[in-house]
């Protein structure tokens, strides 16, 4: 039942159906709040409203459809009839057998009960029908109903066939009716005029009422049955449901109520794996959880071993600990929920307690733990350090608070003791601080370059004094170093300007020296320019030489091919000169012919002039070829002394070239011996130019090397004049000559120094410079340290 | 009445002759030497079955001998009956001559016979000396020729 009440807290989850009704009314308001209580009728009602919606709708859609289904039949058993019985009278109407027909409604009446067949003409008035009584009236007011009467003249006038039934009711009486046109036809133009489209029209009407009445009975069957199916299925839902939820729900609620109350130790039984089996099983875990948690808080409770006690929040001491009864010297039975947490400790901050604060406050715990005494059962007090803080619920409430705290008396004792020696150590302090201080002044001094102060000494003995005179000692003896480092000093620097001097005028002549080299290099490489340039221009006569020799031969053939061309022209010609000889004889032989018929002519007399013409045509013929053979002749025999004369200028020609080719070839060799001298030249000038490059080279190292070495003796120097400036800001004790002074100074160093400083600069040679030079390199910064150690050692 | 006339040469002389006078121009052939004759008759030809003697004009113009070559031709004359062959250097033309153009003999020196030219003709630039046969071949000659023939 609790559970159902938790649920019911929630607004408008299941009252709706009480709630539109909220009134005054008694009953009501005792219905609504039982049905608010109770589940199970909740769940029934709504079983009843959803069974009795789903079995109306099932009547409500049997009903209708058997309905429809009986009006459907009855439509078509009308339709049929029509049919059949305009199928029936047409032919007895053609062949104009007005008995037949009534017989034939008659027939109808008598074995259709109910159904009324009427034949109207065009005029609506009846012709023929069922009910004999009816004939020679008008239909509409058989109809009474200006509905159907509208359709039926509509019927008469268009001939158009509805096909539906219409629905009348007369006397509370339900009928249906059907109109069918009869259309005039080929069989009816003996009796009507073809031009009538419509003759007529049949009506059949037939009662409903037994239908209706059938429809009516069966829908109460369907109510019936339905009531009873909604009563049978809502019992059988309501046990299931009773059985598998209600039921078991309530088993829940009652565990859960019984944890409410505070009994953790609830066991919930478990018997399948549903959501309400799952969820007794989570409530089970939830429990174990619940359990586990008040285990650990009382693990916590009694895990602590400093005095430790719980109040509620009128101060009363709900729990104690062992160690806690042990300083106060109560029994834990005797305090726990019965004496208040005054009384028990009586201590001196009672009046301004700080659980009261802190629960008042709702802190969870004082920022600092506090310190007061307490005084115990037994009058005695102790001086403790205690921790308060307030315990709550989870809504925020202070439920009471806590105290831990512990027994310092042995730790106060241990302060007071420590703050003793402190003040011992102070005084010690003092003191040494006003012997440093005195020391730091002298140091300071010294600091400064004033090496004259000395440290007072008390004479006791003691470590400073012992100090002091270490201190004094010391600088007695730095004062004697500085002094003989400043003699030292002096002499280093008048030592390194002779060798900076001397360098200087060293450094000039190798100048000198390398550009004397450079000049000669210069001049040198200008030389070898000069002969590669003649060397390429041999090269190139050679080269033209060899050319000239190749067109000379050249030349040579080609007179020789001349030479021969000429001979063959000086044959042909020959052989043109016979043949001109031919000529000759053949004209001079033809001119005698003629000759001879001139004279043969003459003799003849008158007769042979005819043929002296023709003597002298012949005459004149050979005359002029005889000429022109003589032309040719003449130009052959010219032409032949010009061939001679070519001959001998072509033979020249040949001679003079083979004597060039010679000459050239002679050129060629000469060209090509100076040639190859140039170059062995040139390689010679290259070599000695090498040389000269080479002796550049050198010089220039040497002048590097001078460089270096005048750096070098520059930076000694200015040391030296830094190492004066130095030793000179020392003020120091004595006089300057300090016997003790010349043991430091190695008469070996002295003197080779001294030495080499001394010569003259400009007849030194190079070599020794340099060398000079290196030895000063080799000397490394550690080797110059240790000599320094050294002189300390000596020192 | 313009008269023919065949022409020839001698070095560099035209000589005339009428042509009536000659019976055939033949060319230089062997002719054969007759021994112990004159030195103007050169031999005796052969032409056809006719022999006749041969002469050298040169010889009887006083002008150096000439090798005979292809070009050297024989004219075949009839002189008083008698048929004989006269070698010249070679044959020129048939010319015909009106007698305008023909000059009476010039009067030259005494060295110079005359007797064998009958006159000088001039036709156009050549100048052309007609020669009178049968003077040339005189009595003397003649006699000879009977001698020998």
């Amino acid at each position: 039942m609790v559970w159902s009440i938790y649920f019911l807290a929630e607004p408008g989850a299941m009252n709706w159906s009480i709630e539109t009704k909220k009134g005054g009314i008694p009953m009501l308001n005792f219905l609504r709040s039982y049905i608010n209580k109770n589940l199970r009728f909740k769940i029934l009602i709504m079983l009843i409203l959803t069974s009795a919606l789903f079995t109306g709708v099932l009547i409500y859609i049997g009903v209708n459809s058997h309905r429809e289904d009986v009006l459907d039949k009855v439509t078509r058993f009308e339709l049929e009839l029509a049919d059949m019985t305009h199928a029936g009278i047409k032919h007895p109407m053609a062949i104009g057998n007005m008995d037949a027909v009534r017989e034939q409604l008659r027939d109808i009446k008598t074995a259709m009960k109910g159904v009324e067949v009427y034949i109207t003409d065009a005029d609506q008035t009846v012709v023929y029908a069922s009910h004999e009584e009816t004939v020679r009236t008008k239909l509409g007011n058989l109809l009474a109903d200006t509905e159907l009467t509208k359709t039926l003249s509509n019927i008469l006038s268009t001939g158009a066939d509805p096909r539906r039934p219409f629905l009348q009711t007369i006397n509370g009486e339900p009928y249906n009716l059907i109109f069918h046109p009869i259309l005039n036809e080929p069989a009816c133009y003996n009796c009507h005029a073809p031009a009538k489209r419509v003759l007529g029209s049949l009506v059949v009407r037939q009662s409903v009422a037994a239908d209706y009445a059938s429809i009516a009975s069966l829908r109460n069957r369907y109510i019936m049955a339905g009531a009873l199916g909604v009563i049978s299925l809502v019992l059988i839902l309501n046990y299931l449901l009773t059985r598998l939820i209600t039921r078991r729900i309530h088993y829940l609620a009652d565990k859960a109520k019984q944890i409410a109350e505070g009994d953790v130790d609830v066991n919930i039984e478990v018997r399948g794996e549903d959501s309400i089996e799952m969820l007794n099983k989570n409530f089970n875990i939830m429990l174990r959880h619940l359990r586990d948690k008040i285990e650990y808080a009382n693990s916590l409770k009694l895990g602590i071993s400093d005095p430790f006690f719980v109040v509620d929040p009128d101060l009363t001491i709900t729990y104690m600990n062992d160690a806690a009864a042990a300083l106060t010297g109560y029994q834990k039975e005797e305090v726990i929920d019965k004496m208040k947490c005054w009384d028990v400790f009586k201590s001196n901050l009672c009046t301004d307690c700080g659980l009261k604060k802190c629960m008042a406050t709702g802190q969870v715990a004082e920022a600092e733990r506090v310190r007061c005494e307490i005084t115990n059962r037994h009058g005695k007090i102790i001086p403790i350090e205690a921790s308060v803080a307030a315990l709550k619920d989870s809504s925020g409430k202070v439920l009471g608070g806590f105290k831990i705290f512990h027994d310092i008396t042995a730790r106060i004792e241990a302060e007071k003791i420590l703050k003793e020696t402190a003040a011992k150590e102070e005084e010690q302090r003092r003191y040494l601080e006003g012997r440093v201080d005195n020391l730091l002044n002298v140091l300071d001094k010294a600091a400064g370059g004033d090496l004259t102060a000395r440290i007072e000494s008390t004479g006791k003995k003691g470590l400073m004094d012992r100090l002091a005179d270490k201190v004094n000692e010391m600088f007695e003896k730095i004062g004697l170093l500085i002094r003989q480092t400043k003699r030292t000093a002096d002499t280093v620097a008048q030592g390194t300007n002779q060798i900076s001097a001397g360098n200087q005028d060293l450094s000039q002549r190798t100048q000198e020296q390398a550009a004397t080299i450079e000049e000669a290099g210069a001049t040198l490489e200008q030389m070898t320019a000069n002969v590669s340039q003649n060397a390429a221009n041999t090269m190139k006569v050679n080269q033209l030489a060899q050319e000239a020799v190749t067109l000379a031969q050249e030349g040579t053939s080609v007179v020789k091919e001349t030479v021969h061309a000429m001979s063959e022209v000086w044959t042909a010609s020959k052989k043109i000169v016979e043949i001109m000889d031919l000529v000759n004889e053949i004209t001079f032989q033809t001119n005698l012919l003629a000759l001879n018929a001139a004279v043969e002519a003459a003799r003849a007399g008158e007769h042979g002039r005819g043929f002296a013409v023709v003597a002298t045509e012949i005459r004149n013929l050979s005359k002029r070829s005889g000429e022109a053979a003589k032309d040719i002749q003449n130009l052959i025999h010219d032409s032949l002394a010009k061939i001679e004369e070519s001959h001998k200028l072509v033979g020249q020609t040949g001679s003079s070239l083979e004597k060039i080719t010679g000459r050239i070839t002679a050129v060629s060799e000469a060209v090509s011996e100076v040639s190859a001298a140039t170059q062995e030249q040139s390689r010679s000038i290259e070599q000695v130019n090498q040389a000269v490059t080479d002796m550049g080279d050198v010089v220039q190292q040497n002048a590097a090397l001078v460089e270096q070495l005048a750096g070098a003796s520059q930076t000694l120097a200015a040391k030296a004049a830094l190492l004066k400036k130095l030793t000179s800001g020392f003020a120091v004790a004595g006089a300057d000559e300090d016997s003790a002074a010349e043991e430091i100074l190695t008469p070996a160093t002295l003197t080779g120094r001294e030495k080499r400083g001394t010569m003259p600069p400009v007849k030194r040679p190079l070599r020794q410079d340099i060398l000079q030079k290196a030895v000063l390199k080799e000397i490394s910064p550690e080797e110059a340290d240790l000599n320094m150690e050294e002189g300390f050692e000596v020192f | 009445m313009e008269e023919q006339y065949v022409t020839f040469y001698l070095d560099d002389e035209e000589y005339g002759i009428e042509i009536h006078k000659i019976r055939e121009i033949i060319g230089y052939r062997r002719f054969t030497r007759i021994p112990g004759i004159r030195n103007i008759v050169k031999g005796m030809v052969n032409l056809r079955g006719v022999i006749f003697p041969v002469f050298d004009l040169r010889l009887k113009f006083n002008l150096p001998p000439k090798e005979y070559n292809k070009f050297s031709v024989i004219f075949v004359v009839e002189i008083a009956g008698r048929v004989m062959g006269i070698i010249v250097d070679t044959t020129s033309d048939v010319i015909s001559l009106s007698p305008e153009e023909i000059l009476p003999t010039p009067k030259l020196s005494p060295s110079i016979r005359t007797e064998y030219i009958r006159a000088v003709a001039q036709q156009d630039d050549r100048l052309i000396i007609l020669l009178d046969l049968e003077r040339i071949l005189g009595e003397k000659e003649l006699e000879e020729l009977d001698a020998t023939g």
